[in-house]
């Protein structure tokens, strides 16, 4: 017999005590798998709830006018502008998010959102509203926009 | 003598198989060894069963506190006085990277209704004698925006111990 035989014989008989000991009593345990599902979050802040664009003096193109805000995502977003120009305004309203992703939650950029107007006539005024949306790429805009009202202003 | 190898060679198997071979000897002649006092002996029983197998806590719209409508519904079946009750969650991992720590996760009391964080294992019932008991534990948890978007998994462990 090789010096390994012992060890082998005393092995086998441990397992054999052990599923001996494992068979009797009784189940004191359960185990249960946990799901849970996180949903995409964003939610934009702006810095400013109101701004105010200047047309040169006989109209025409504003100069840019920046807004800043704060980004708060549980995810990687991208930022949406979308328009609510009043019915029948004249002229052209731009409003073009300057981040093109947001990475990390709680991220306050000083240039958030760019606003320029081109082609408004004279002796227009009117106010505009624009929210920003975070977004999941390719997915639907995200609850929670922020907002600016932009009067426009004539010098 | 017949050395153990022998024995393994003679009956066709391997050491470690002729070893379990012989446990189950000592066992069998242990078990049906005459005894002094052939007085009946019922042995304590305990078991502890859930249902469903998997749980699915459901979807958390946004970050904060959220109440599952999930139920798990527990069975618990004793022949002796038991120390309780004991429920515990492991981290809920993000196959991605991140995880909800139990600390997170609160599980609700069925005997008041309060919910106590799972950060260490939650005593659900105190220790009680013979019986049958069936509970429905429901669940909490609350999230933060470092809780990244994504599905979490992870493992509840439902114990009861014999009273010490």
């Amino acid at each position: 017999m090789n010096k390994h035989g012992p060890i082998a014989v005393m092995a086998g008989a441990l397992v054999g005590l052990l599923c001996a000991a494992a068979t009797t009593g009784a189940a004191t345990s359960a185990t249960v798998n946990v799901t849970i599902t996180v949903l995409p979050f964003a939610e934009v802040r702006m810095d400013s709830e109101n701004v105010e664009v200047y047309l040169p003096a006989g109209g025409g193109n504003s100069q840019p006018v920046y807004v800043g805000g704060t980004v708060t995502a549980n995810c990687s977003v991208m930022l949406l502008a979308e328009i609510k120009a009043p019915s029948g305004a004249p002229g052209r309203w731009f409003a073009t998010p300057m981040v093109a992703e947001v990475a990390h939650p709680g991220t306050h950029f000083d240039r958030l959102v760019r606003i320029n107007v081109l082609d408004v006539p004279p002796g227009y005024g009117g106010n505009v509203s624009i929210q920003v949306f975070g977004s999941k790429l390719g997915e639907t805009p995200m609850p929670n926009p922020g907002q600016v009202v932009v009067t426009l202003m004539q010098n | 003598m017949r050395l153990p190898r022998d024995i393994a060679r003679g009956i066709g198997c391997t050491l470690p198989c002729a070893g379990i071979l012989l446990a189950a000897a000592m066992i069998a002649l242990l078990a049906t060894a005459p005894t002094a006092q052939a007085a009946p002996v019922v042995q304590p029983y305990i078991s502890v069963s859930a249902t469903p197998a998997s749980l699915d806590l459901g979807t958390v719209p946004q970050p904060g506190t959220y109440d599952s409508p999930a139920e798990l519904k527990v069975h618990v079946t004793a022949n002796c006085i038991h120390g309780g009750v004991m429920v515990a969650v492991t981290p809920l991992v993000r196959a991605e990277g991140g995880s909800i720590g139990p600390a997170q996760v609160f599980l609700r009391l069925p005997s008041t209704g309060t919910y106590i964080s799972m950060s260490s294992a939650v005593a659900v019932t105190g220790p009680a004698g013979p019986g049958i008991f069936d509970f429905v534990l429901k669940f909490r948890v609350v999230t933060t925006l470092a809780d990244a978007a994504g599905e979490y998994a992870g493992t509840l462990t439902i114990t009861c111990s014999a009273a010490p």
